[in-house]
């Protein structure tokens, strides 16, 4: 390690001068680095903290101070050898109270007595009695919640009494009805049946007289008609619907026939007659017989 | 509690979501205020709060004269579910009293009930059904709802409910029968009975029953029952572990044994022994219905042949304490014993 002698300076006022300056360690570097090796007078200085020169711990203790042999000596030394290490011995002392040994309790601090003493009490019925003081303020709350109880109890009540009136009357109302309708069925029923029966019966009567009529107008026309059959016949006998079939015969088809052709035979000699009766038919004639006269 | 200083604080509310009901005659003024208030929790407190003083019947009193119902009307047509609800709930306290019925006859409530049957929300169509069935229990109250036209509709709703709310509405549509069962038959009640009295609830027979027994009461709807073969089912229920559906079911029976199809699809169907076993279980009404079908159906030879061996226990029934059994037993023995 260079170290830099530092001139000696001379005290401006003479008060004070270092014979050795003050100056800080200079530390080496662990690792050196070449930018270093060139500057070389370039001092670097360490942190003494990080300084193995420096004693760590109790400077109390034993140290092992680092022996420079200068001289060739034999010196027996491993007597005195000791072991270097980071670890510096020490002595441990310690200290330990006893275990907690039962404390018996404190005594109680009473101060010494002083003044005088006053004592008072509320013997049992001088404020109040009790019985006789919660009377009205029991009457009051059991009062309300019965009172409030008996409301409630006596709707239910009254609806349910209104309820069974109700029935009572509804269960009547019904009895009458059914009454009322059965005896109207009973009646219509009857008198439908009644009305039936009757209309039958009239029926009856009706076929009954009916049938008498017809009996006896069966028997009168019986009567009636019992000399139907031959004036029947006398009638048409006398119009004229039996008759001989040849006899109608010719007097429908011959007779006529023959009239018919006498009376074309009469028409035709009319006929005759008529035209030789003619004017004409005598100029004719008496012109041919002239005419037949002057051949 | 164990300081003896008297804390600044309020004591605390039994009910923290009721509103605070102001002293006197001012509770009710801010209550119906409180009603018409923009906020919701307001609302619902005061409806809550309203409804806790409607059990009484002089608070109601107060409360219908101090106009409470329109508002409530008002608030029936609410976009929340819960204030509707409440309100349905209200109405229903109200209608248990009758000042309460009346008012709400006169206020025109029943239109206004008749248009949420559509409602929604379940607690809220409950309440309703409640409310009209509890209006239709008294005669203005019946005659109100049968000219709102609200029979046709209350049929078409019967299917589609749910079990609890379906015997209120089985009980509204008998009410409205007694009163007038013309409109029920036009709108095919007999059907929706038909299927209703099979139901297991006995809830809802014994409002089917009671329905039926009403809609048997004109001629038209014996013929209908007839026609559309209810008489198996009710002499079926004729053996019902519930007395009242074996009497509503009996009372049916002789109504429609009056015409002559029902006497004869009845025996057909074997009812005699049916009604004399209702005859000895103890229920006067069950008892009294069971003589009179008895006696309608006696008209027909056939049957008074199967019945004059049980003519003792007819005569044993003549000693019972009712009067009205003792009519009926009379008339019955009169019936069968006759001959022609």
């Amino acid at each position: 390690m260079t170290s830099v002698l530092q001139p000696q300076r001379e005290a401006p006022n003479g008060t004070y001068t270092f014979s050795s300056r003050p100056r800080p360690v200079p530390s080496r570097l662990k690792y050196r680095e070449p930018t270093m090796m060139q500057n070389e007078g370039q001092v670097v200085y360490g942190n003494i903290m990080y300084d193995r020169r420096v004693v760590r711990g109790n400077t109390y203790a034993h140290q092992i101070l680092p022996v420079a042999l200068n001289f060739d000596l034999i010196l027996i030394l491993e007597l005195y050898l000791e072991e270097l290490t980071d670890h510096i011995e020490d002595v441990n002392v310690e200290c330990q109270t006893d275990a907690f040994l039962d404390k018996p309790a404190t005594p109680l601090f009473i101060p010494a007595k002083s003044g005088k003493d006053v004592a008072t009490q509320i013997e049992e019925g001088e404020l109040f009695h009790f019985d006789m003081e919660v009377q009205p303020v029991l009457e009051v709350l059991v009062g309300k919640t019965i009172e409030q109880a008996l409301l409630e109890v006596m709707e239910e009540e009254e609806l349910a009494r209104l309820r069974a009136q109700q029935h009572a009357f509804q269960e009547l109302r019904n009895a009458e009805l059914v009454e009322v309708q059965r005896l109207e069925e009973q009646e219509r029923r009857r008198r439908e049946e009644k009305n039936r029966r009757i209309k039958q019966q009239r029926a009856v009567l009706e076929k009954e007289k009916e049938t008498a009529e017809k009996i006896a107008a069966r028997a009168f026309a019986r009567h009636y008609l019992a000399d139907l059959l031959p004036s029947v016949f006398t009638t048409l006998r006398d119009h004229g619907y039996f008759y001989d079939p040849v006899q109608r015969d010719i007097e429908t088809g011959f007779l006529p026939w023959l009239m018919e052709e006498v009376s074309n035979a009469l028409d035709k000699r009319h006929a005759a007659l008529a035209v030789l009766d003619s004017e004409y038919i005598c100029n004719f004639l008496f012109h041919i017989n002239c005419g037949s006269s002057f051949r | 509690m164990e300081g003896t200083r008297i804390s600044e604080r309020l004591p605390p509310r039994a009910e923290p979501t009721h509103a605070t009901v102001a002293f006197g005659d001012r509770a009710l003024p801010r209550l119906s205020a409180e009603l018409q208030h923009v906020e919701l929790r307001v609302r619902q407190g005061a409806l809550a709060a309203l409804g806790e003083r409607v059990h009484d019947a002089e608070r109601a009193y107060e409360a219908i004269r101090a106009g409470i119902l329109e508002r409530l009307k008002l608030l029936l047509k609410d976009e929340e579910g819960s204030v509707r609800t409440r309100t349905a709930e209200v109405l229903y306290l109200l209608a248990t009293h009758s000042v309460g019925r009346e008012a709400m006859l006169r206020t025109h409530v029943v239109p206004t009930l008749s248009g949420l049957l559509d409602e929604p929300v379940h607690a809220c169509r409950k309440n309703i059904h409640q409310t009209l069935k509890m209006l239709a229990e008294f005669p203005a109250g019946v005659s109100c709802v049968v000219a709102s036209g609200l029979v046709p509709r209350l049929l078409m709703r019967v299917p589609e409910e749910q079990e609890d709310v379906r015997a209120l509405v089985l009980s509204t549509l008998s009410s409205c029968m007694r009163e007038d069962a013309l409109p029920a038959l036009a709108n095919g009640g007999v059907a929706v009975l038909k299927e209703q009295l099979s139901h297991t609830y006995p809830d809802i027979r014994r409002a089917a029953t009671s329905a039926t027994l009403a809609i048997s009461v004109p001629v038209e709807g014996k013929r209908r029952l007839c026609e559309e073969d209810v008489l198996p089912i009710l002499v079926g229920l004729l053996s019902d572990h519930d007395l009242a559906v074996s009497a509503n079911a009996a009372g049916a029976i002789m109504n429609t044994a009056v015409i002559t199809k029902g006497k004869v699809q009845a025996l057909e169907t074997g009812v005699i022994q049916p009604l004399l076993c209702l005859l000895g279980r103890g229920h006067t009404a069950a008892c009294a219905n069971a003589l009179r079908a008895l006696t309608c159906l006696a008209e027909v030879p056939s049957a008074r042949q199967q019945l004059l061996p049980h003519l003792p226990l007819l005569e044993s029934l003549l000693r019972h304490p009712a009067p009205i059994i003792q009519r009926a037993s009379s008339t019955a023995i009169q019936v069968v014993s006759w001959t022609p």
